[in-house]
C-alpha cells in the first residue's frame, strides 16, 4: 500500500516541475557566480580600506601638528643631560651633608622639578637636553633615582646609610644609580612611574573606556558582525547588507577613533604645547613659531610655559587623573611671571610661579600675614623656569614679593 | 574535483531530484515560482559544496538537507516577509474563492496537503522527509541534524496534528455541505 502522504503530495503537486529553462539558468548561474562574488567582496574590502585610509588621513597625529605649529628657539638648543643631572645630584648631596635637612635648601630643592631631565633621559633627545648612549636599565635607574631623591627630600625620614660622597661624576652615577635608587625607594612611600608608563590613556576611546562600556561596545560590534555574516551568507538582501557594512565601519571608527581619541594629554613636551595651543587658539591669534620655554611637574600637576610671539607667553596647567594629565586651563599675556597655587592635600599646597626668559628676578618671598612667617626661594635671572614652592595649608594669607639681583622689589 | 565532473553531477542531480525539490520547497513557501527559485538555490549550494561532499549520506539526503535549510533561510528573510505581507493584502482584497479552488477544497487529498502545509516547520520537516522524501529515520536525522529519537517524536506529533487538522477540515467540509 502506497504512502498516503506521498500520494497526496504527488497528486497535489504533480504540476510542480523543475523546468528545463531553470536547469539551464542554474548552470549559467554556477558558472557566473565566481565572477559575481569577487567584485562584491572586493567592493567591501575596498570600502573598508578607503574608510580606514580616510580616517588616517583626517586624523593628524600630535607630532605632525606640533611640527607644523611649533619650532624650538635657539636658546633651547639641546644640552648634555649629564651636567644638569650632576648639578641636581650635588644639590641633593649638599642637603644630606648637614646634620638635619636645612629647611631653606629643602624648599629650594623641591621648588625645581626634575621632569624635563627625566623626559630627556627617557626620550634620548628632548627640546632641552640630550642623553645619548644610555641603556634601558640606566635610563630607568637614573630616572628613578631623580624621583626618589625628590621624594626623600620632600619627606626626609632618617639618615641614608651609604657613601654618597664618593660619587663625583655622571659616569660613576650611572653605575651606582640602581643601588642608590633602591636604598632611597625603601625610605619613601611613593613608587616611581616613568613618563612612558604614566601614559595609560591611549589614542583609542575604546581602550580608555571602563569595562562595562567595552563589554557593550564589543557586544554591539559582534551583533552587527553576526548580522552581516548571516546576511552575506544567506544572500538575503544587498541593501541591508550595505547598511550593516556601514554600521560596522561606523562602529570601528567609534572604537578606534571616537571623540575621546581626540582628547589630548600632557604626556610629553610636544603634547603639552600642542594641547595648550589648541585650547587657546580660539581666544588668541597664533602666528606660528611658538616654542616651549619650560615644563615642570609637581605632584599631580604639570605645567607648560610657552613663548607665543614677541613678548606674549602662555602658562598652562594639567592635572593628573586616573589615566593621564588633562588640560585644566591657561593664562597668557606679556608679563614675565605667572603664578598659580594648588592644593596637594589637607596639609600642603604648592605655590607655582613661572618665570619667562629675560626676566630680571633673583628671589621670591612669600610673606605670610601676622606670624605666619616667610618662604623664600632663589631663582635664576634671565632663564625660563617653573618653580613650585611647597607651603603648609595653614599658610593661607600671604603676599608675594619678587626681587631683582640688586634686591629691588620688582613685583 | 574538476569543473566537468561537477557540471555532470549537477545535471544528474537536477534531472533526478529537481521536481522533488520544487515540490518540497513548495510545501514551505506555497508559491511555485519561489519554490523553483529555492530549488535552484539548493542546486547552486550543492554545486558549491561538491568538493566537501564525502558521501556520508546519499545525494538525495544531502540535497534535501540543503533544501530544508534554504527554505528556512528564505522564510526568515526580509524578502519573504515583504512578499508575505503583500499576499495578505491581496487575500484581503480577494475574499471569495474561485470555483476551481472550491473544487480543490473538497478533495480529500488536497485537504491532507493543506494540513501538511499548515504544520509547524519542525513537524513538516520530518514528515516530508520521511514520507515524501522516502528517507529512513536515520537519514532524516542526518538531514535535519537532530537525534533519531527526536525525529520519531516529531513524526508522531506531526501525524497526530495532521489527524486533527484533517478532522477539522472534514468538519468544515461537512458544514459547507449541510
Amino acid at each position: 500500500m502506497q504512502d498516503p502522504i506521498r500520494n497526496a503530495i504527488n497528486e497535489a503537486y504533480k504540476d510542480g516541475k523543475f523546468s528545463n529553462a531553470k536547469k539551464i539558468d542554474t548552470r549559467q548561474k554556477v558558472r557566473n557566480q565566481k565572477k559575481k562574488f569577487l567584485p562584491f567582496s572586493i567592493t567591501i574590502i575596498a570600502t573598508c580600506f578607503v574608510a580606514v585610509l580616510t580616517i588616517f588621513l583626517l586624523t593628524s597625529s600630535d607630532e605632525n601638528i606640533y611640527k607644523l605649529k611649533g619650532t624650538s628657539s635657539s636658546q633651547l638648543a639641546p644640552n648634555d643631560v649629564a651636567p644638569a643631572y650632576m648639578n641636581r645630584f650635588e644639590e641633593f648631596k649638599e642637603l644630606l651633608s648637614y646634620g638635619g635637612m636645612d629647611e631653606e635648601k629643602q624648599l629650594q630643592y623641591l621648588a625645581e622639578s626634575d621632569w624635563l631631565l627625566q623626559r630627556a633621559i627617557e626620550s634620548g633627545e628632548s627640546l632641552f637636553y640630550n642623553s645619548q648612549g644610555l641603556s634601558e636599565e640606566e635610563i630607568y635607574n637614573l630616572n628613578s633615582l631623580l624621583f626618589y631623591m625628590y621624594e626623600y627630600v620632600a619627606n626626609p625620614s632618617e639618615e641614608i646609610q651609604f657613601a654618597i660622597g664618593d660619587i663625583k661624576s655622571f659616569e660613576q652615577l650611572r653605575v651606582k644609580a640602581e643601588e642608590l635608587s633602591n636604598t632611597l625607594a625603601s625610605l619613601t612611600n611613593n613608587e616611581y612611574i616613568s613618563t612612558a608608563q604614566e601614559q595609560t590613556a591611549t589614542n583609542s576611546s575604546f581602550l580608555n573606556a571602563d569595562f562595562p562600556q567595552q563589554l557593550v561596545t564589543i557586544s554591539v560590534f559582534l551583533f552587527f558582525s553576526t548580522l552581516l555574516y548571516r546576511n552575506w551568507k544567506g544572500n538575503r538582501n544587498l541593501f541591508f547588507g550595505f547598511i550593516q557594512v556601514f554600521i560596522l565601519i561606523f562602529l570601528l571608527w567609534i572604537i578606534c577613533f571616537g571623540n575621546d581619541a581626540y582628547m589630548r594629554f600632557g604626556h610629553n613636551e610636544t603634547m603639552l604645547m600642542q594641547e595648550t595651543l589648541t585650547q587657546i587658539e580660539s581666544d588668541i591669534d597664533l602666528v606660528g613659531g611658538e616654542n616651549l620655554s619650560y615644563a615642570a611637574t609637581f605632584g599631580n600637576y604639570r605645567y607648560a610655559l610657552i613663548n607665543l610671539y614677541d613678548d606674549v607667553s602662555a602658562f598652562s596647567s594639567f592635572e593628573r587623573t586616573d589615566e593621564a594629565y588633562i588640560y585644566q586651563g591657561a593664562q597668557w599675556g606679556k608679563q614675565k611671571f605667572f603664578t598659580e597655587h594648588v592644593f596637594v592635600d589637607d596639609e600642603t599646597r604648592i605655590f607655582v610661579i613661572a618665570t619667562q626668559e629675560g626676566h630680571t628676578a633673583s628671589r621670591i618671598d612669600l610673606i605670610g600675614d601676622g606670624k605666619l612667617g616667610t618662604f623664600t626661594i632663589n631663582i635664576e635671572p634671565g632663564k625660563a623656569n617653573i618653580y613650585g614652592i611647597y607651603i603648609p595649608s595653614s599658610f593661607n594669607s600671604f603676599s608675594t614679593a619678587i626681587y631683582d639681583t640688586n634686591e629691588e622689589l620688582l613685583h | 574535483m574538476d569543473e566537468q565532473t561537477k557540471d555532470s553531477l549537477l545535471t544528474e542531480a537536477m534531472n533526478e531530484y529537481g521536481d522533488y525539490l520544487v515540490q518540497l520547497c513548495y510545501t514551505y513557501v506555497r508559491n511555485w515560482q519561489t519554490a523553483e527559485d529555492l530549488a535552484q538555490e539548493t542546486f547552486i549550494r550543492y554545486y558549491n559544496n561538491l568538493p566537501k561532499f564525502r558521501g556520508e549520506a546519499s545525494v538525495k539526503t544531502y540535497l534535501f538537507r540543503i533544501a530544508v535549510n534554504v527554505c528556512k533561510d528564505y522564510l526568515s528573510s526580509w524578502k519573504y516577509k515583504k512578499v508575505h505581507i503583500s499576499e495578505i493584502f491581496q487575500k484581503l482584497l480577494k475574499s471569495e474563492d474561485t470555483p476551481e479552488k472550491q473544487a480543490i477544497k473538497h478533495d480529500e487529498q488536497a485537504q491532507l496537503v493543506k494540513g501538511i502545509e499548515g504544520l509547524q516547520t519542525k513537524y513538516k520537516d520530518v514528515l516530508l522527509l520521511f514520507h515524501f522524501g522516502e528517507m529512513t529515520l536515520e537519514e532524516v536525522s542526518f538531514a535535519l541534524n537532530i537525534p533519531v529519537n527526536t525525529v520519531k517524536t516529531r513524526l508522531r506529533r506531526a501525524r497526530r496534528t495532521l489527524g486533527i487538522a484533517l478532522e477539522e477540515g472534514g468538519e468544515d467540509h461537512a458544514r459547507s455541505n449541510s
